[in-house]
Parts: structure tokens; sequence; C-alpha cells
């Protein structure tokens, strides 16, 4: 192809044209083209609405008051934030809730792994329970935690009322301690298979001969563990637990369909509390501003994976 | 593949990307030059769409009208025409407005001012309450559909086994009754009564019940704050008494949502309810354990104060940059009119906003409860009105929600709530 290219140089523009026109291309000219359609739709998509957050973020705009045209306001929204009570709020429910899910999900999902990485009848079923709560939507499974949780007609206080193990109802959302625990065991329930989907295939990478090594230098199945399992599945796990982080700071739906951020906003993370600020508050100028520090903090988690990976 | 094929693909994507994005502005532009029908959205909840098929069904034969449902909570529903309205859409052209919203769209400038196409006159012949919630700064910016309150709702049969002549009209009383009757049943199932404690906009509605009816209010004749008074301070200790000390509700309450409370009372494990009107229907359904045995009336006050309820209801409106105001005032107009609120009555026993239905003979036959509910009606009130009504609403229902699960002091969280409204534009 680099010779045909060669020659058309020499030719005019025309014969060019005709060239393109014929679909001869050089591979510098292929990699534009291929490239051509994915970012027209990064530019669509991505640059253009992160440019107007950052546009917006620096300016008034309050739907319920448009008369006032966009004035300039500099930084006075990031100053409003760093001012506001409820950002830290959502801060404090962000680092709470990005704990408890990171490392629940975690344990749990190291232990389901290893349960069916072991051969035994009727393992595929085992993997499919595994896979299914990673496979529902986000939302439905909080919706559906919620109705299980609820203190009047729910399955767990129904339960327990019945056994007589509790007189009352607990109020499993209703109280902001509680409300926090049942957000971050809804979340372990959902999150915990996708953990375990990744931890598999890092046990799965794992070559046999490394135990049989290790049996024959007499190891106890616990330091097998310890020693080979841990140490090799050691990447599979920073992996699990930046992507874990990742969409730990961005959550929205479990929150949003479980607690509704509340009691209070006991339970508002910055996600919920950007959504309330711009579609309830209509004010997009200080929606912007929050939206814009939590890009900041995504691109922490994924500056962190991508250092992960490339070590 | 070979790298004609392949070239021939790629200027295909590429076409289709650029085409596709041509295509999106367009259409932008097809819209505001307005032809087609006019779409009517409306609040999809409980079996509306009869009353809006029928109402308009020869505007939608003739392919001038096409019908948006809309399900949800009112919230859900707000969150829409927000995305749609902040995009300066076209669509829908008609505005379903819960009755806290007039100013909001009002001050966004999102409906369209009334006032050119509805006369003094009309105007006289709605619910005065209802016309008030709809004039912002002056200005009509819709027209009254539904009626709608948070009404008491009481079992009559218990109350007869009991000896009570009639539901309770102070809360010491209602919280007698409650004990008594609670006390003879023995049914660990059964609560006193059950409201919408939940961090919701009904529960804002509930509170000022209370609050109303211990002669507070959130703002006084002047414009003030005063949500942090004595009275208020009275009121919100009594919600949380109700549970806490006199053992009349449930703690769950701080997590009951308005169905959840008709789910409740319908399953006949609740002597006294606060609930809008819609319950009405579902309480004396052959499904409902209470059918019959349910009546309404206007809630209890404290001692030496009047009742108020809190007003509510879907209101009609248009949206300011329909391509097609002309035919969507006239939809409203037809929807909001005697006919429209006739058949809404006769279909789904929603209550008129214009006086003159409440007259009708038929409509009393099919709906008896209309005469005294419009009694109770005249008791409401309306929630304090803002442009940025969603972000009052929220300061007040999380410092009430705080108390109510007992992270605060009701004192401490209504002198929150007081602060939090001090900078906010507010008007009664």
């Amino acid at each position: 192809m680099s010779t045909i290219a060669g020659e058309v140089q020499q030719r005019g523009r025309l014969d060019n044209l005709k060239r393109l026109a014929r679909g001869d291309l050089s591979e510098r000219e292929l990699i534009f083209l291929l490239l051509a359609p994915a970012t027209v739709f990064l530019l669509l998509m991505v640059v253009y609405p992160l440019g107007r957050t950052i546009f917006l973020s620096m300016h008034q705009l309050k739907l319920s008051a448009p008369q006032e045209t966009l004035p300039f306001v500099g930084l006075e929204q990031f100053a409003k934030m760093f001012a506001d009570a409820r950002f830290y709020n959502s801060l404090r429910v962000l680092g709470i809730y990005g704990a408890g899910t990171v490392i629940f999900p975690l344990i749990v999902g190291l232990f389901m792994a290893l349960v069916v990485h072991r051969v035994f009848p009727g393992r595929w079923i085992a993997r499919a329970a595994v896979i299914l709560p990673w496979a529902m939507p986000r939302s439905l499974s909080a919706l559906t935690w919620s109705w299980i949780l609820d203190s009047s007609y729910g399955l767990v206080n129904g339960t327990l009322l019945g056994l007589g193990l509790v007189s009352e109802p607990i109020l499993f959302l209703g109280q902001s301690d509680l409300a926090m625990v049942s957000l971050i065991f809804a979340s372990t329930w959902k999150t915990g298979s996708f953990m375990a989907l990744i931890l598999l295939s890092g046990l799965q990478s794992i070559p046999g001969q490394l135990y049989e090594q290790g049996k024959v230098d007499g190891t106890s199945k616990l330091q097998a563990f310890r020693y080979i399992t841990v140490p090799q599945l050691k990447s599979s796990i920073l992996v699990a637990l930046i992507f874990r982080t990742i969409v730990a700071v961005q959550v929205f739906d479990t929150p949003f369909a479980l607690t509704k951020g509340g009691p209070g906003t006991a339970t508002e993370p910055l996600s919920l509390y950007i959504y309330r600020v711009t579609l309830n508050h209509l004010d997009f100028g200080y929606g912007s501003a929050l939206a814009l520090f939590m890009i900041a903090l995504t691109l922490v988690a994924a500056v962190l994976y991508i250092r992960v990976l490339w070590d | 593949m070979g790298t004609r094929t392949m070239w021939k693909a790629l200027s295909f994507l590429v076409l289709f990307v650029f085409v596709g994005s041509a295509l999106v502005f367009a259409t932008g532009q097809a819209e505001e030059e307005g032809e087609g029908p006019v779409q009517v959205a409306f609040d999809s909840r409980t079996d509306r769409e009869a009353i809006f098929e029928d109402v308009l069904s020869e505007y939608i034969e003739d392919e001038r009208v096409s019908l948006r449902a809309l399900p949800g909570t009112s919230g859900e529903q707000l969150d829409f025409y927000t995305t749609r309205f902040a995009a300066e859409a076209s669509t829908p052209d008609t505005i379903h407005m819960d009755i806290v919203w007039p100013a909001t769209f009002a001050g966004a400038e999102w409906a369209l001012p009334l006032d050119d196409y509805v006369d003094e006159s009309t105007k006289d012949e709605y619910l005065d309450s209802y016309i008030d919630a709809l004039t912002v700064d002056g200005e009509l910016v819709g027209l009254p559909g539904d009626a709608d309150g948070l009404m008491f709702w009481y079992r009559t049969d218990l109350l007869d086994e009991y000896g009570f002549d009639g539901p309770p009209e102070t809360w010491s009383e209602l919280v007698e009754q409650a004990q008594t009757i609670l006390e003879g049943e023995d049914d660990s199932n059964l609560q006193g009564i059950t409201f919408q404690g939940a961090n919701i906009e009904g529960m804002l509605a509930n509170y000022l019940t209370f609050l109303w009816g211990n002669g507070g209010s959130v703002l006084d004749d002047d414009g003030n704050v005063v949500i942090d008074s004595e009275e208020s301070v009275e009121a919100l200790e009594f919600m949380i008494d109700l549970y806490e000390e006199h053992d009349v509700a449930s703690d769950g309450v701080v997590t009951t949502e308005t169905d959840d409370s008709r789910v409740v009372f319908q399953d006949g494990r609740a002597i006294f309810m606060l609930n809008w009107t819609y319950v009405w229907g579902q309480l004396n359904s052959d499904d409902s354990e209470v059918a019959g045995n349910v009546d309404v009336s206007t809630p209890p006050a404290f001692e030496g104060h009047d009742p108020s309820i809190a007003l509510g209801g879907f209101q009609f409106g248009v949206n300011a940059n329909s391509n097609n105001p002309e035919l969507a005032v006239e939809v409203i107009q037809e929807l909001s009119s005697f006919e429209g609120q006739k058949e809404a009555a006769m279909v789904r026993g929603d209550m008129p906003t214009m006086k003159s239905v409440y007259e009708d003979e038929e409509v009393i036959e099919e709906n008896p409860f209309f005469e005294k509910v419009r009694e109770i009606l005249a008791t409401g009130k309306s929630r304090p009105k803002s442009p940025n009504y969603g972000e009052v609403s929220e300061a007040i229902r999380n410092q009430l929600s705080a108390a109510l699960g007992g992270e605060k002091s009701a004192e401490e969280a209504l002198s929150d709530a007081a602060d939090a409204l001090e900078d906010m534009t507010l008007y009664q």
C-alpha cells in the first residue's frame, strides 16, 4: 500500500481524490478514517457536555429565575460549594458508603469465587446464582430491597414479628445508622457477584502446578491460600477494587431507590445531591460546580487504575 | 472484506454520524414549525386515562390531540416536565400540574400566561382557592382541574362499637379514642392513626395539617418566616408523641408514603388516617376490608383552634414553547369546562373545582360524599408558594424528617428550617 501512496503523491490533487473515491488508502489515512466516527461521537457526547459543564459552573443559571441571563460569577459557585454543609455531608456519606461497598463486596466476592472455583456437582447452578445479582439492574434490586426491608409490609419484619423475635418492627430505612447499613448491605448483595466474576477469572489463571508443588512441600490448605492464592490473585484484586471504587463514587440509583437519601440527608451521596440541586432546585450553575467536583473524584480513581494496569 | 467494501462501510458510518446529528437538530427545527397534533400530558396514576379519552375523543379522532400518559409519583412527573422544558421542548403542549408547581412554572417561564384567554367572569365559576393557587404575580398561569385535599378518614364501625358518636374534633380526643379502641381490640396489627412521615412532598402537607390546626403557619401575614414559632414546635412534638408517647401510631410512620397508608387502612389495620381523596374509591372497593365502614371529615385540631386541610389536585397549563398554543388552550378549556369536570367526576370520582358541578344532580347521585367533601374543602389552605418551591419544600422536609426520625429535637429542626428559608423567595 505504501508504494501506491508514494506514487500517488507525485500526481495532482484530482488524482488524489479519484484514488480516495476508489478506496485506495494509505495506512495513515485509514487510521484517521477509522478513528473519525468515534472522535465525532466523543466530541458530541463527552467533550461538548464537559465544556458546557465547566462553562455553567462559572455562571449563574437558575431556571426558576430565567430573567437573569447567565451572568459570569467566576469561582463563586465553588466558594459556595466549599462553604456548603450539605456538600460535606454528601462527601461523608460517600466516604462511608464507598469504604463499606468496596471492602464487603470484596470479602463476599472472594468467598463466592473460591466456592464456585471448586469442582463439585451442580457447579453451573452455583455459578449462575453468583452472576444473577450482577445481571439485575441496580435500581430494580434496590427497589426490591426497599420492599423486603419495609417496616409495615416487608418480608424481614414480617418474619421477625411472626417468629416473635421482635415486638416492634425494625425501622431499617427510617434511622440514619440502620439506613446506611441497609444501603451498604443491598449494594454488597448486588456488587459482590461482580467482584466474584473478576476474582474467579483471576483464580482460573493460577497454574495448578503451584498447588501440586505446594502439596509436595507439605503446605496446609490455609497456607496454600495465604502463600499461593492471595499473591497470585493480587492484580485481579486491585483491578476489582478500582473498578468498584469508580462505580461507588458515582453511586446514584441504589440510594435513590432504597432510601431517597433519607432520613433527612443521612444517606444522600454526592450524585443524589447534584440531582436535587439541578432538577429540584433548578440551579444548573451550582449543580455544574458540584458535578465537576465529582468528575475530579472519578478522575483520581481512574488515574490510579491506569497506573496500576500499566505497572 | 475488500478495501472497497470497507471504504463503503466507513463512508456510510461517517455519513450516518453526520446525517444523524443533522437530523437531531433538524427535528428540533421541524418541531418548532409545528404541524401535527397537540400532545396532552397527564398524570396517569389510578386510571385517569379514560377521562382524557372521553373528554377529548373528537380531538383524538381528528388527530388534533395525542395523549401522553405520565406514570410515577408527582415528583417523578415533575422531573419529566423539568427535563423537557429546561431544553425548551415544544412538547408536551399541555401540562397537568400538581397544585404546588404553578409558581415554579411561571417563574421559569414554562407556563403560558392565560389572562388573554380567560375573563373575570370565567374565573368566578371556580373555587377561589384554586384560581388563587394558579395566579402568580397577578397572572393566571393555568386552569383548574380537580380538587383534592389531605382529609381525615376514620372507621365508623369501630367508633360505633366503642360508643363514640363522631370523629374526634381535637387531637387529644383522637388519642383518647384511639387508646380506648386499641385497648379493647387488643390486636398488635392495629394502629391508631396512619399518616405520611416519609420524606416526600405529601409529608409537608401532613405537617401543615398539624401546624395550621394549632394556629401556626409557615409565614405570617407580613411574609416573615415563622415556622420556628412555639405553635410549630408544639405541633411537631405532638406528631412525634403520637408514636413515641401515646403509642397510637406505628414507629414505621417515618417511612410511610401516601399509598402505604392507604394499604394499611384498607387492610383494616388503622382506625384513623390522613390521606388524599383518591383513596375513597379503593377503600370502598370489593377487595377492601373496610368497605362501607369508612367516613371522611375535617382533621382534628388542637384545643381552641380550627382545623384546616392542605389543598391538592392536578391543574391544567400550557407549555409556553408550544407550537400550537391556541389549540392547546382550547384543549385545557375543554378539560376544565363543566362537561370536562362532570366527566371526571362521573368516571373517576374526581372532585370538581367548578362550583356548578357540585350542584349537578347526576354528579351528586354518583358521588353522594361530594356534599360533605365540599364543606371540608372549604377549610382548605394552600401550601406556601415559591418559584423555588422544590428547594423550599425540601428544606422544610429534611428538617421535619430529621425530627420525626429522632435525629434532632423538634425545636432545633424547626429553627434550622427557618434559617434555611430565610434566603429563599417565599410567599403565601
